[in-house]
C-alpha cells in the first residue's frame, strides 16, 4: 500500500475517533433518596361512651371525632364523662399517612356484647414529625342492656403514603 | 451487585440502582399499629316510686300541721332526672325534717337537691290563705349521694330550717 494510502487510512481512523466522539456524550446524573423515620402510633385517650341506660328498646350512642355525643332510640345518657379516642403518630417531618380502621369491634361485659363502629379521618399529615388524631365511634345498645362495665380493644394501623 | 439491577444497567447508571435499594429498605418501617380501648358503663333505669314526704318537727319546735304527703305514682320510666313537686299546706315554724325515698338500680352517684318555695306557687298560711311568696333564691341544698348497687334503694334525710311558709317543696334527683 502506498504510504499516502496508509496515511489516508490512518487519518481516517484518527478522524473516525473524532467522529465517534460526536456519537457519544456524557452527562452527570443525580441520585436521591429520602430516608423516613419509622412511623409509630400510640393510644393516648381511650374511646369512652360514658354512662348510659338502654331502657326498653335500646338504640345507639355516637361520639364524633370532635367529641360530640348523640343518642337514638330509648338510650339515655348521664352527665358522666365520655370522650373520643386519641392516637398519636410520630414520623418524619410533614409526611402523610393513611389510617386503617378495624371492623368487628365490640365491648363485652355482664350482658350481651355491644358492637362498635369506629369513625374518623382516612389519612393524616404530620407536623414537625407528629400528629394526634381523634377517633369516634357508634355503640349499638341492646334493649334492656344488662347493667355493668363493658370494655373492648381494637387495633389501629397507620402507614406512610 | 445491587439486587434487581442488571449488570449492564448498573454499569451504565449505578446511582439509580442505589436509589432503588434505599427505597426498598425503607418500606418495612412505613407502617405501625397500636391497641385502642373502647368502653361504656350501663346503668339500669332510674325509676321513681311513689315518694312520700313526711314533715316532722324537732322536739323543740312546733308546727301547725304535718300531714303525710304522698307524691303521684310515677310508674313510667323516667330519664336521668326526676323532679317531683307537691303542694304543701304546711307552715313550719321551726326546724323540720323532710324524709323521702327514691328507688332505683344505679351504679353511679347522683345528687339530690331540694328546691324550696318560690317556684310560682303562692305560699299559704295556716288558714289556707295566700301569702306573698318569700323573697330570695330557692333553697339550693345539694346533697351528694352514695353509690348504689343493682337493686338497692336509698333513703335520704334532709334537715334544714324550714322557717318560711311552704307552698311547694320540689325535689330533683339526677345522676352525676
Amino acid at each position: 500500500m502506498k504510504s499516502s494510502a496508509r496515511l489516508t487510512i490512518i487519518a481516517a481512523l484518527l478522524g473516525g475517533f473524532g467522529i465517534s466522539s460526536a456519537l457519544a456524550a456524557t452527562a452527570t446524573g443525580n441520585a436521591n433518596a429520602t430516608v423516613l423515620t419509622p412511623i409509630t402510633i400510640s393510644a393516648t385517650t381511650p374511646l369512652n361512651f360514658g354512662t348510659l341506660s338502654a331502657n326498653a328498646t335500646g338504640g345507639t350512642v355516637a361520639i364524633t371525632a370532635a367529641g360530640a355525643r348523640t343518642v337514638s332510640g330509648t338510650v339515655v345518657v348521664t352527665p358522666a364523662a365520655f370522650s373520643a379516642a386519641v392516637f398519636t403518630v410520630l414520623g418524619t417531618g410533614s409526611a402523610t399517612f393513611g389510617i386503617t380502621y378495624p371492623t368487628g369491634v365490640s365491648v363485652a361485659g355482664p350482658g350481651t356484647a355491644m358492637g362498635v363502629v369506629l369513625t374518623g379521618a382516612s389519612f393524616g399529615t404530620l407536623s414537625g414529625g407528629s400528629l394526634a388524631f381523634p377517633v369516634g365511634g357508634t355503640l349499638t345498645v341492646g334493649a334492656n342492656q344488662a347493667a355493668g362495665a363493658y370494655t373492648g380493644s381494637y387495633i389501629m394501623t397507620v402507614e406512610y403514603n | 451487585m445491587v439486587p434487581g439491577c442488571k449488570r449492564r444497567a448498573c454499569g451504565a447508571v449505578p446511582g439509580m440502582c442505589l436509589a432503588v435499594a434505599l427505597m426498598s429498605a425503607g418500606t418495612g418501617a412505613g407502617a405501625a399499629s397500636a391497641n385502642g380501648v373502647a368502653s361504656a358503663t350501663i346503668v339500669s333505669q332510674l325509676i321513681s316510686l311513689p315518694i312520700v314526704i313526711r314533715f316532722s318537727v324537732a322536739p323543740s319546735g312546733s308546727y301547725v300541721a304535718t300531714p303525710e304527703v304522698s307524691g303521684p305514682d310515677k310508674g313510667d320510666q323516667l330519664p336521668e332526672s326526676v323532679e317531683e313537686s307537691w303542694k304543701s299546706l304546711i307552715q313550719m315554724d321551726a326546724a323540720g325534717t323532710a324524709t323521702f325515698s327514691i328507688a332505683g338500680s344505679v351504679t353511679s352517684n347522683y345528687t339530690l337537691q331540694t328546691l324550696g318555695a318560690g317556684s310560682g306557687f303562692a305560699a299559704l298560711d295556716s288558714s289556707g290563705d295566700e301569702r306573698p311568696r318569700p323573697e330570695g333564691p330557692a333553697s339550693g341544698l345539694i346533697l351528694p349521694a352514695p353509690a348504689l348497687t343493682e337493686g338497692d334503694g336509698l333513703s335520704f334525710v334532709i334537715s334544714q330550717s324550714l322557717t318560711s311558709a311552704l307552698g311547694e317543696l320540689r325535689v330533683l334527683v339526677q345522676y352525676n
